[in-house]
């Protein structure tokens, strides 16, 4: 397998695999820090300094038959923009929000503030309508929502709920949802040097905010170096009896989403309760 | 197609053998895509593009193959190396694999008839073993 053979190479050259999903590589020489990513054939390299990049290059090109594509611009449909007299670097996905709205044919739509209306309901419809692209709609959302835009998660979550029981209103509501996209297609995250870097993370939840099934809505979210790093909205899997015990399962699903981060990221990380009726602060701490 | 077929010829992606008694032959497809760029005089140029492709559905777990594996790094991680190229001012390149698959090596005994257009005249009945 290509995996095993790069693993051995590149463990060979003195890396080291940080990461718990076994993708991260890390080496420290002589006070300089490289550090490959890889996903499937496409490797980030990141270093201290160029003469240390050009080094990991070489020796790469060597063993394998590799594209030298320079300077990082785009991976997985992440665009990143860098700015080093500022120090900032940022991650967007504004082609393929452009090529999303040009899919369902909302390219010229109006812009919109927010991706839905305080306190929506929906229902669950008795049949689906298929002539709508409802599925491919919240698909597609869905890629944006899980690269660079924490803003998106609470109206796909919400949305992606009804997949095989949409209707009429349904659509509307996803409509909405791409007409916020429409005002907003280059947004992103920035990640700037003057930020901090502790991993803080964050939780809220309403409490029995589906009428339906009463059942609460959590939200999370990890601030790092200046942006965030990774959310989430989901119902809660049972009814919490209370905003005390909704806040806590909410709290409880960010102490577990600590450990998804990789290491050097996650040491000292905090995890302070900041839903509004909740006290409780949870301090993550490295096993 | 020959670009293709060289690049195959270099990795030694497979070898000529005897059809095999007890195992199972699949068949390849050649899969073409037409690529449209924008060249860097600002013109549109077409790229044919040929793909070899074994046809792995047609395998069976446990008799053809035993595991798969792709490396992915998640969103987070990505997200998390950025930040950290950003705040203490790294570089950052990129660098892709012509062809990944190639590089690999197949523990398993898998066979393949030979390609359409490139069976090889002088073993006709031969097929591949792939490496």
């Amino acid at each position: 397998m290509w995996y095993a053979k790069l693993d051995d190479f590149l463990k060979a050259q003195g890396f080291d695999n940080i990461d718990p999903d076994a993708c991260l590589y890390l080496l420290m020489d002589d006070g300089e820090i490289i550090i490959v990513l890889v996903y499937v054939d496409d490797l980030l390299l990141v270093a201290s300094s160029l003469a240390a990049t050009y080094k990991i290059k070489d020796a790469l090109h060597k063993r394998f038959e590799m594209k030298d594509l320079g300077e990082a611009k785009v991976i997985l449909g992440l665009e990143m923009r860098r700015d080093k007299a500022l120090g900032t670097l940022k991650l967007s996905q504004g082609k393929y929000a452009r090529q999303v709205l040009e899919k369902v044919g909302m390219a010229e739509c109006n812009p919109i503030g927010t991706p839905l209306e305080v306190g929506l309901q929906l229902v669950k419809a008795d049949d689906s309508d298929d002539a709508l692209p409802y599925r491919e709609a919240v698909g597609s959302l869905m890629y944006l929502m899980v690269g660079t835009r924490p803003d998106l998660a609470f109206a796909i979550g919400k949305l992606s709920r009804f997949v095989s029981c949409y209707g009429k209103e349904h659509w509307a509501t996803i409509k909405r949802v791409l007409r916020y996209v429409q005002g907003s297609m280059d947004k992103g995250l920035v990640f700037d040097k003057n930020s901090s870097c502790v991993l803080r993370g964050f939780s809220d939840a309403d409490w029995a905010g589906d009428h339906e099934t009463r059942r609460s809505t959590t939200g999370f979210t990890f601030i790092f170096g200046g942006a965030a790093v990774s959310w989430c909205s989901k119902l809660q899997k049972t009814v919490a009896l209370s905003t005390m015990e909704a806040e806590n399962m909410a709290l409880c699903e960010v102490s577990k989403e600590v450990f998804y981060h990789p290491p050097g990221v996650r040491e000292g990380s905090r995890a302070p309760g900041v839903g509004s009726r909740c006290h409780a602060v949870a301090r993550a701490q490295q096993p | 197609m020959d670009e293709k077929m060289e690049a195959i010829r270099k990795n030694k992606t497979w070898r000529l053998t005897d059809r095999p008694a007890s195992r199972r032959v699949l068949k390849s497809k050649w899969v073409y895509e037409v690529k449209t760029e924008v060249g860097k005089n600002g013109n549109n140029t077409s790229r044919h593009k040929a793909r070899l492709c074994f046809m792995w559905n047609r395998q069976i777990k446990g008799l053809d193959f035993n595991e798969t594996f792709a490396p992915v790094a998640k969103f987070t991680t990505i997200r998390c190396i950025l930040a950290m190229t950003a705040a203490n001012g790294w570089e950052l390149h990129q660098m892709d694999v012509k062809t990944a698959f190639l590089n690999g090596d197949v523990d398993e005994e898998v066979y393949m008839e030979q390609p359409d257009g490139y069976v090889d005249p002088t073993y006709p009945d031969k097929v591949c073993r792939l490496l």
